[in-house]
C-alpha cells in the first residue's frame, strides 16, 4: 500500500516533466489565421540554413495566451513563440501555450 | 606562405562539391557542430576547398597548394571524378573521408554503419507486424560532365544503404518486392514528394517505407497527407538522419540518428594525431546509429 502511494507520488511530481518532455517550442512570424479551424500556420526559418518551414499549429480552449487574450488578436506578421504537443488521434501539433511578442505593436 | 612567417597553427581543410548551398544541408551542419568547435579549442584554422575541376595529379599537391596539415573530404562522391580517382588510389596520412566506406580505401575513415542504421528500422517495421516494407532512395549513381563526355560515379551511400535493406529482408525471410523499392533523383524533400505520389497512384502500396534519408522521408510525409492519408496508419515511414526538423514534422518523424557531431569531433582529432604522426596506420573508425522511434512508424 506504502509502495503504491509512493509511485502515485512520484508519478504526479514527474507528471509536469513527462508532458514537456513531449512538447516542442516552434518560434516564427505568423502567415494565417483561421478562426474557423482555430488554427495558426506560422513559418519558422532555420537561422543557419535559411530554410523556411511552416507549420500549421491548432489552439484549442486549454491553450494558454500571452501577449494577446485569444486568437482573434493574432494577426499575420505577428512574431510567435508556441509551446505544441502532437496530438496523434488527430494528427496535429496542438499549442500549450502561444505568446505573441510586441502585440499590438 | 610567406618567409620568414612560422605557422604553428594546425590548419584542416574540407573537401567538398562546389555544389550550391551545400553547407546548408543538415548532414554537413552537423558534422560543421563537431569540427568547427573542435577545431577551435587546438586554435585551429578551417579552410573549405570547393573544386569544380581537378587541377591537380595528387592529394599531396592539394595539400601543399594550400597549406593544409589535414585534408577532410565530405561527399566525395559528388566532387570531381577526377579527384575520386585520386582518393582512391591515395594511401595519405593526412587525408580523413567521411562516409561513403569503399572497400580497399587506405586513408583514414568515418563512417556510420549503415547497416546496423537499416537493420534495427527494418526490425521495428517487423515488430510492428508489417511485413509488407519498401524502399525509397536516392540516385544510385551521379553524372558529371567532364569536356564532352559524361561520367558516372556510383553514389555508395544510395548503394550501402539499399544493398543493407535487402539483406536485411533476406534475413529476417521477409518477401521482397522490386516494385516497392523506388528511387528519386535526388536526395531532396521534393523528389521524395514526386516519387510518393506516383507510387500512391498506384495499387502496390506497401505497409511500411523506408527512406534513404529524412529529406526523401519528409517528401513522403506530404505527399501522404495531400492525399488525405495518414503516417503511420496507411504507410509507416522512417527517415535517415535524425535531422533537425524531424522531430517538428507532422506527424514527428521516426528515423535513425546518425551521430555526425562526434564523427566531425573524432575527424579532427584524428587528423591532429596525424599530423603528428604520420607512419601510424589509417585509422578507420563505424559509429553505431540509433532508431529514433518517433510517430510515423
Amino acid at each position: 500500500m506504502k509502495t503504491s502511494k509512493t509511485f502515485i507520488l512520484l508519478l504526479a511530481l514527474m507528471l509536469p516533466f513527462l508532458v514537456a518532455a513531449r512538447a516542442e517550442w516552434f518560434d516564427g512570424e505568423v502567415k494565417k489565421v483561421d478562426l474557423k479551424t482555430r488554427t495558426v500556420i506560422i513559418s519558422e526559418i532555420d537561422p543557419i540554413t535559411e530554410a523556411e518551414e511552416r507549420v500549421e499549429i491548432l489552439i484549442d480552449d486549454a491553450t494558454v495566451f500571452s501577449g494577446v487574450e485569444s486568437l482573434k488578436d493574432i494577426r499575420q506578421n505577428d512574431d510567435v513563440t508556441i509551446e505544441a504537443r502532437y496530438d496523434e488521434p488527430n494528427d496535429v501539433w496542438k499549442a500549450v501555450s502561444i505568446e505573441v511578442a510586441e502585440a499590438g505593436a | 606562405m610567406k618567409k620568414g612567417f612560422k605557422r604553428s597553427r594546425f590548419v584542416l581543410g574540407i573537401l567538398t562539391t562546389p555544389a550550391k548551398g551545400i553547407f546548408r544541408s543538415s548532414y554537413h551542419l552537423g558534422l560543421l557542430a563537431g569540427i568547427r568547435p573542435r577545431l577551435k579549442a587546438f586554435k585551429g584554422q578551417l579552410k573549405v576547398i570547393m573544386m569544380p575541376s581537378c587541377p591537380y595529379q595528387s592529394l599531396d599537391q592539394i595539400l601543399k597548394h594550400h597549406q593544409l596539415d589535414g585534408l577532410l573530404i565530405l561527399t566525395w562522391r559528388w566532387i570531381h571524378p577526377s579527384i575520386v580517382r585520386l582518393i582512391e588510389k591515395t594511401r595519405h596520412p593526412q587525408v580523413l573521408v567521411v562516409n561513403d566506406p569503399v572497400p580497399g580505401l587506405r586513408v583514414n575513415l568515418v563512417s556510420t554503419d549503415t547497416d546496423a542504421g537499416i537493420r534495427q528500422a527494418v526490425s521495428h517495421l517487423i515488430k510492428k507486424g508489417l511485413r509488407r516494407i519498401g524502399m525509397l532512395h536516392g540516385p544510385m549513381s551521379v553524372a558529371f560532365k567532364t569536356g564532352k563526355k559524361i561520367t558516372r560515379v556510383p553514389f555508395i551511400d544510395t548503394r550501402l544503404k539499399r544493398e543493407g535493406f535487402l539483406k536485411t529482408l533476406r534475413s529476417k525471410k521477409i518477401p521482397i518486392n522490386q516494385k516497392w523499392i523506388r528511387a528519386g533523383l535526388a536526395n531532396t524533400e521534393s523528389e521524395g514528394e514526386r516519387v510518393m505520389q506516383e507510387w500512391l497512384r498506384g495499387k502496390a502500396l506497401p505497409e511500411a517505407i523506408l527512406c534513404g534519408n529524412d529529406d526523401l522521408a519528409f517528401g513522403a510525409l506530404k505527399a501522404i497527407r495531400k492525399t488525405g492519408k495518414r503516417a503511420p496508419q496507411d504507410v509507416a515511414i522512417i527517415g535517415f538522419d535524425d535531422n533537425k526538423r524531424a522531430k517538428k514534422s507532422c506527424p514527428p518523424l521516426t528515423t535513425v540518428h546518425q551521430p555526425l557531431i562526434q564523427m566531425g569531433k573524432d575527424a579532427v582529432d584524428i587528423l591532429i594525431r596525424k599530423a603528428r604522426r604520420p607512419d601510424s596506420r589509417p585509422v578507420h573508425k563505424r559509429y553505431l546509429p540509433k532508431l529514433i522511434v518517433r510517430k510515423t512508424a
